[in-house]
């Protein structure tokens, strides 16, 4: 189950799949051959400290970097071939989310609908992530949860089959937090897939159905939280809370020798 | 969106309308900036002729208001005065001191430039003064209203070849202010908001949608070329109904032609702005780089004052900034009411500058 590739021989196609993907950035190499894929409907966790690999994995499927070698596929289309065709069946969010200033939310999901050439509603894709009484409210009035919503929103433009998540949460209260979650749940029961990156053990074990744990650019272990987590209860190791219940950070210190949140360093903002 | 941007509204347009009535109706100095400059011809190479221009020399020195040249010959100094290069020129014919003749001195400027004529008249005069009281010991026959007269006129046309026009402060100051405004929302208008979309990962946003951000930039290039063009018409509109300025005189066809010629300007500049966007980090450092750009080309390219104020030296490098072709191509439209295509080397430095320009944008930019 730790091996990222034994999904290949899963019954169900994937809908994305990233294959041996490696960039680096001078001397440092950022993903050092990653790979793993997602099926129709799935939540996909990358789970990992700052600067272990997440986003440049993320940003190379999303066709915003090129990969030194590897390729990804959505819907069986190459990203290196034809990003814009990849580009036009996925939503995303970016881990930076600003908008323009000047425009308000409603004509901001409008921009984006016309450069993704859609007749989306903005009204329905507001009410989605709970904006719509702020739908003439402009970007910078928002909250920092708010944002992220609406980042979400301009993810859903164009009806994608799969949605890319970059640290959603990240900087969030934990009301925000428990927000975006909700609009996470209900996109991914609508049936489209999710990938999102996150360095929270508590969001990859609530939201996704199955994570990967990347340090250094590598995916160290990959399956479903419940799977890693037994299978560390099942070599016996204990938790470093001295209690019974292992959770995935357990997982991740037995992997790396380092815990997660160390890395994290987030500043709380109010929504 | 752009107009929502006040602040950029603000110093694109409202600025540079308030500067250009600002000059417009203060009029600095309607008559050029230097003193008048005075040539003198001495045909007549005697002593009378010889007192008489050390009299001029010292007497203009003592005004202060004049500035005198020698010239070789009549046809010499008359070009010159039809270049714009010398004001007037004092005539001392060959007959001047001959015993007996009533001789005559002319004075000959441009017919409607006369006030240059006129200084220098005054001085002759003073100075016929005091040469008839050091001479008056001489015999009656030398004296002043005896041998000398002094008369004014103007520096006959040559065929073919239209003198120089009364340099008139107002439209002059006026066109270059609107040349400037174009440079200024050009340059403004698009330097800080590209570094504003790019720090904040906007650009970066778009560049994952299918359009990708050269859609963006394009509609943001267009829409900046638009202002351009509507606020070049409110200026000249605002010139000719409140300052008087006639716009491309007898020629409607002029105000199309200037907003053609605004809109191709516009590119060059907003293209300058796309570059400065990429050498600045953040909005702070985006600022000093624009007006660091801009505020030298508004002084060297003859906005305010005419290019012959500046050190030839200077002036035969600054005639070559995209500004001074603007104004430049922009003056004889609106002063003279020539025609846009007979703009000939002003258009070619612009397109040049536009090339070179849009190069360096293209060669320079990045999404993030």
């Amino acid at each position: 189950m730790n091996n990222p590739t034994e999904t290949n021989g899963s019954a169900t196609r994937a809908l994305i799949e990233a294959r041996e993907l490696r960039i680096s950035y001078g001397d440092l190499v950022a993903v050092d051959g990653i790979s793993f894929e997602v099926a129709p409907g799935e939540v996909f966790g990358m789970l990992g400290p700052n600067g272990a690999g997440k986003t440049s994995t993320v940003e190379i499927i999303e066709g915003l970097r090129k990969p030194d070698s590897g390729d990804a596929f959505v819907n069986g289309v190459s990203v290196t071939d034809e990003p814009r065709k990849v580009k036009a069946m996925i939503g995303v969010q970016l881990q930076q989310a600003n908008f323009f200033d000047l425009l308000n939310l409603r004509e901001i999901i409008d921009l984006f609908a016309a450069l993704y050439e859609t007749n989306a509603s903005a009204d329905e894709l507001l009410d989605r992530v709970g904006l719509l009484s702020k739908s003439k409210s402009r970007s910078k009035e928002l909250s920092g949860g708010q944002r992220q919503r609406l980042s979400i929103a301009t993810a859903l433009v164009n009806d994608p089959v799969a949605v890319f998540l970059d640290e959603p949460t990240t900087g969030l209260d934990p009301r925000a937090r428990r927000n975006v979650w909700e609009i996470v749940n209900d996109i991914s029961e609508s049936g489209k897939s999710l990938v999102m990156t996150t360095h929270s053990m508590e969001e990859a074990e609530t939201l996704c159905d199955r994570v990967a744990i990347v340090d250094a650019g590598k995916i160290v272990a990959s399956g479903t939280p419940t799977d890693l987590i037994d299978d560390l209860a099942a070599r016996g190791v204990k938790s470093i809370k001295g209690d019974d219940d292992l959770t995935l950070e357990d997982v991740f210190i037995d992997l790396t020798g380092r815990s997660l949140r160390e890395e994290e360093a987030d500043e709380i903002e109010e929504d | 969106m752009y107009y929502r941007d006040r602040l950029a509204l603000f110093w694109s347009l409202a600025f540079p309308i308030v500067l250009m009535l600002i000059f417009g109706f203060l009029n600095f100095g309607g008559d050029g900036f230097s003193a008048p400059r005075l040539a003198i011809v001495d045909q007549a190479g005697n002593s009378a002729s010889a007192a008489l221009m050390a009299g001029m020399s010292e007497g203009a020195g003592a005004v202060g208001s004049i500035e005198i040249e020698e010239a070789s010959d009549i046809d010499n100094a008359r070009s010159l005065i039809r270049d714009g290069d010398l004001d007037a020129v004092l005539i001392i014919p060959d007959d001047f001191g001959a015993p007996g003749t009533a001789s005559e001195l002319k004075v000959e400027s441009n017919a409607d430039d006369i006030q240059p004529a006129f200084v220098a008249m005054s001085i002759v005069e003073d100075v016929l003064l005091d040469v008839f009281i050091e001479l008056s010991e001489v015999p009656e026959q030398y004296q002043l209203a005896k041998w000398a007269n002094v008369s004014m006129s103007s520096v006959p046309t040559v065929e073919g070849e239209e003198a120089e026009q009364d340099f008139d402060y107002t439209p002059f100051v006026v066109t270059g202010i609107v040349a400037m405004s174009i440079m200024q929302s050009g340059v403004f208008s698009v330097a800080f908001i590209l570094v504003r979309l790019r720090n904040q990962g906007v650009l970066r946003r778009f560049r994952a949608s299918p359009a990708g951000p050269a859609h963006f930039l394009v509609a943001l290039v267009i829409t900046r070329m638009c202002v351009v063009a509507l606020q070049t018409y409110v200026m000249l509109i605002l010139a000719s109904l409140v300052l008087d300025v006639d716009v491309g005189p007898g020629r409607p066809i002029a105000w199309v032609e200037l907003g053609i010629l605004a809109v191709f300007a516009s590119w060059i500049f907003v293209a300058l702005g796309l570059v400065i966007s990429n050498m600045a980090k953040t909005e702070n450092s985006a600022a000093p780089l624009a007006t660091g750009v801009t505020m030298p080309m508004m002084f060297l390219s003859g906005v305010f004052f005419p290019l012959t104020v500046l050190p030839d030296w200077l002036a035969a490098v600054t005639q070559y900034l995209p500004l001074s072709f603007l104004a430049d191509g922009f003056r004889p439209i609106v002063i003279l009411g020539e025609p846009l295509w007979s703009q000939g080397s002003e258009l070619i430095g612009l397109g040049a500058w536009a090339v070179v320009i849009f190069a360096a944008a293209v060669r320079v930019f990045r999404w993030e």
